[in-house]
């Protein structure tokens, strides 16, 4: 196959405008990003309402634009359930994370580890545990990135993971943070955009009238009324709820939206941001929901068979088909607004995740794991430069190995549930219990990590091959299982290790800096 | 006891810690003394009031949608005006529920526990240069 034979002109315009807007943002905040602290943090420069923007921008990837529109259309009301799980999360990281990441850390969640427990093998751990799922979850938005450039362009898969991988690389070692930031912004102020005009379409379509968007969608749908009912999605019912404690917990261990709150000047930032920020998520996700209906009581019979099984072309054929169709020039227009959209959105979710995995190589593993902290800035920003381009040349392997048939869903909540169980607990317990230590830590990020590992492998969609019956477990997702274990390694690696000398000064020290933000500047 | 900067065990003099890197340590505060000090425990006690009531609430949101999303079939398809079911209503309303939480909290913060932490750290300033005299406990 010739990779550039098929590709729509139209829509390769949008994707320029959309790089030329990029490459604009990353030449301002080149000049920039000198410091370790401006590029991994932009210097906490950003203001609430700004970073409101990012965060939204940071935790709606192409999984919330594609995968959330998609599973609505296939599956109903079982559809939208794992979005509220998603935004759950969002409100426990507020309660009980936000606020006292601002005031204890400074690049990285192992800082703030790092303060109370012995600091290079709590460190290495962290490290480790972080940058897994920061792979994991880079993995799923590249080969989501390359389904989508090969359904909208027309390019090859490897070229279209191998092109925006360059393009990535190229814009974040320039850029740093400062630029990954402003592309989050702009990047969720256009998904808000298009998805609030499509979801404002469909309804009138249907006379503004959620009753017969409802009604008509059921008509259409092979599954008639059961469309409206639970069941069409989840049918075992304990890997459901392992699936939605995936994402209400995992969040909390999710490095590249945690390291949002380093980007504000203060924990009142942070808070504001976090509820601005979940206002905009909520509102993207109530109206990816009445997109993924709506797609129903719109899309004519021949249009559906375009769209994959997984739904995961819903939202871009959908707006084609509201431009006038296939070869028309509206259609033509709304869908390269469209792949402009959603290519923006797929740099910047890159973009953060490698921000966030550059940031833990630099400052964790080779500054205060490596150096023992004895090193210069310069090298500091070397080094995290050239961790960010080995994460992606890792990632980028990764995901040409696994190819464009590997289940996006399974991916995403793979990395939420390593991050639920390795991470989450582990953090949860430095914050909050005076007795835990550095044992404790690394047992319960070793159970969490190698449990849910283990349990993925053996599960239904990966053993004993992709989606096929027999295999040991049958949980689809590890949560139920990893999350319990983690806090459990937890604390008997506590109870069963001998107190650590100082501990509860070091305690004290975290304790006072995190409900106060004394030592931040 | 020893003091929070008397801490170099076995390690260089110069070193900020048992494997703490220095630039953890920018400012030297008595600790033990801050987080002993009624302002402070009246700021832990008041945010501890706030969670030990929002945190379960908001779980038991999480479970209780859990569970009806898997097995209260029945009740999510029943209609709350013909074709609007439940199901859709409750999503619906969880959302919401999730974007006015953190104005809640941020309500709380900026009432009661912001005006706390900041005196917390008036204190922690008035200390003599911040440096710890060990004769802290």
């Amino acid at each position: 196959m010739i990779p550039f034979a098929a590709v729509n002109l139209t829509t390769l315009a949008g994707f320029l405008a959309v790089l030329a807007i990029v490459a604009g943002i990353t030449v301002w905040a080149s000049r920039k990003s000198r410091s370790t602290s401006q590029f991994l943090t932009a210097e906490g420069s950003l203001s609430a309402g700004q970073n409101a923007w990012a965060i939204a921008g940071d935790y709606m990837s192409s999984a919330t634009l594609l995968g959330g529109t998609g599973l609505v259309f296939v599956a109903g009301l079982d559809g939208m359930y794992l979005l509220v799980a998603a935004l759950i999360g969002f409100v426990i990281v507020l309660l009980l994370i936000a606020e006292r990441m601002r005031n204890s850390g400074k690049f990285t969640l192992g800082d703030i580890l790092a303060f109370r427990l012995k600091e290079r093998p709590i460190r290495a751990a962290m490290g480790f545990g972080t940058l897994t799922v920061s792979v994991v979850y880079l993995l799923s938005v590249i080969v989501g990135g390359g389904v989508l450039m090969n359904a909208l362009l027309g390019f090859s898969f490897t070229v279209s993971v191998l092109l925006t991988m360059a393009i990535l690389v190229a814009f974040v070692l320039a850029g740093g943070m400062l630029a990954t930031s402003w592309v989050q912004i702009i990047k969720a102020f256009l998904l808000v955009t298009l998805v609030s005009t499509l979801a404002i379409w469909v309804l009138g379509e249907n006379g503004f009238s959620l009753n017969a968007l409802f009604a008509d969608a059921a008509q259409r749908h092979p599954a008639g009324e059961a469309y409206l009912a639970n069941g069409l999605l989840w049918t075992n019912e304990i890997s459901a709820i392992s699936t939605f404690m995936a994402f209400a917990f995992g969040v909390a261990g999710l490095p590249h939206v945690l390291i949002r709150f380093f980007t504000v000047p203060d924990a009142d930032s942070a808070r504001r941001s976090v509820g601005w920020g979940t206002i905009i998520i909520g509102a993207v996700f109530i109206a990816v929901i009445l997109i993924g209906f709506g797609a129903r009581t719109v899309l004519p019979d021949s249009t559906v068979a375009r769209i994959d099984p997984a739904g995961n072309l819903t939202a871009p054929i959908l707006a084609e088909y509201l431009g006038g169709g296939k070869g028309s020039l509206g259609g033509d227009l709304l869908l390269a607004f469209f792949g402009g959209v959603a290519l923006a959105t797929i740099l910047a979710v890159m973009a953060g995740i490698i921000i966030a995995s550059s940031g833990i190589i630099a400052h964790d593993l080779w500054k205060n794991v490596v150096r023992r902290g004895r090193m210069s800035d310069r090298e500091e920003v070397l080094v995290a430069r050239v961790g960010a381009a080995a994460v992606a040349a890792a990632a980028t392997v990764l995901a040409l190995a696994a190819g464009s048939g590997f289940n996006l869903a399974l991916l995403v909540a793979l990395a939420f549930s390593i991050a639920a169980g390795a991470n989450a607990p582990a953090m949860l317990l430095a914050l909050t219990w005076r007795r835990f230590n550095t044992t404790g830590a690394i047992t319960g990020m070793f159970t969490g990590l190698v449990s849910a590992v283990v349990l993925i492998v053996l599960s239904p969609a990966v053993w004993p091959g992709p989606d096929s019956e027999g295999s040991p477990v049958e949980l689809a997702n590890p949560a139920i299982l990893a999350i319990p274990l983690g806090f459990l390694g937890c604390y008997l690696g506590t109870v069963f290790s001998r107190r650590e000398p100082r501990a509860s000064t070091l305690f004290n020290e975290l304790l006072v800096r995190q409900h106060t933000g004394l030592g931040v500047k | 006891m020893s003091s929070p900067i008397d801490n170099a065990e076995g390690t260089g003099s110069a070193d900020p810690g048992p494997g703490r890197s220095a630039e953890l340590r920018p400012d030297r505060f008595e600790w033990d003394a801050l987080a002993a000090s009624p302002e402070f425990l009246e700021l832990v006690a008041a945010r501890r009031r706030f969670t030990v009531v929002a945190l379960p609430l908001w779980l038991a949101v999480f479970a209780v949608f859990s569970l009806l999303a898997v097995y209260a079939d029945g009740f999510m398809s029943s209609s709350i005006y013909e074709s609007v079911k439940v199901g859709w209503g409750l999503t619906t309303a969880v959302i919401l529920g999730a974007m006015a939480m953190p104005w809640l909290i941020s309500r709380y913060a900026d009432r009661v526990l912001d005006p706390l932490a900041e005196s917390v750290r008036q204190q922690a300033s008035a200390q003599p240069g911040g440096l710890d005299d060990g004769s802290a406990r």
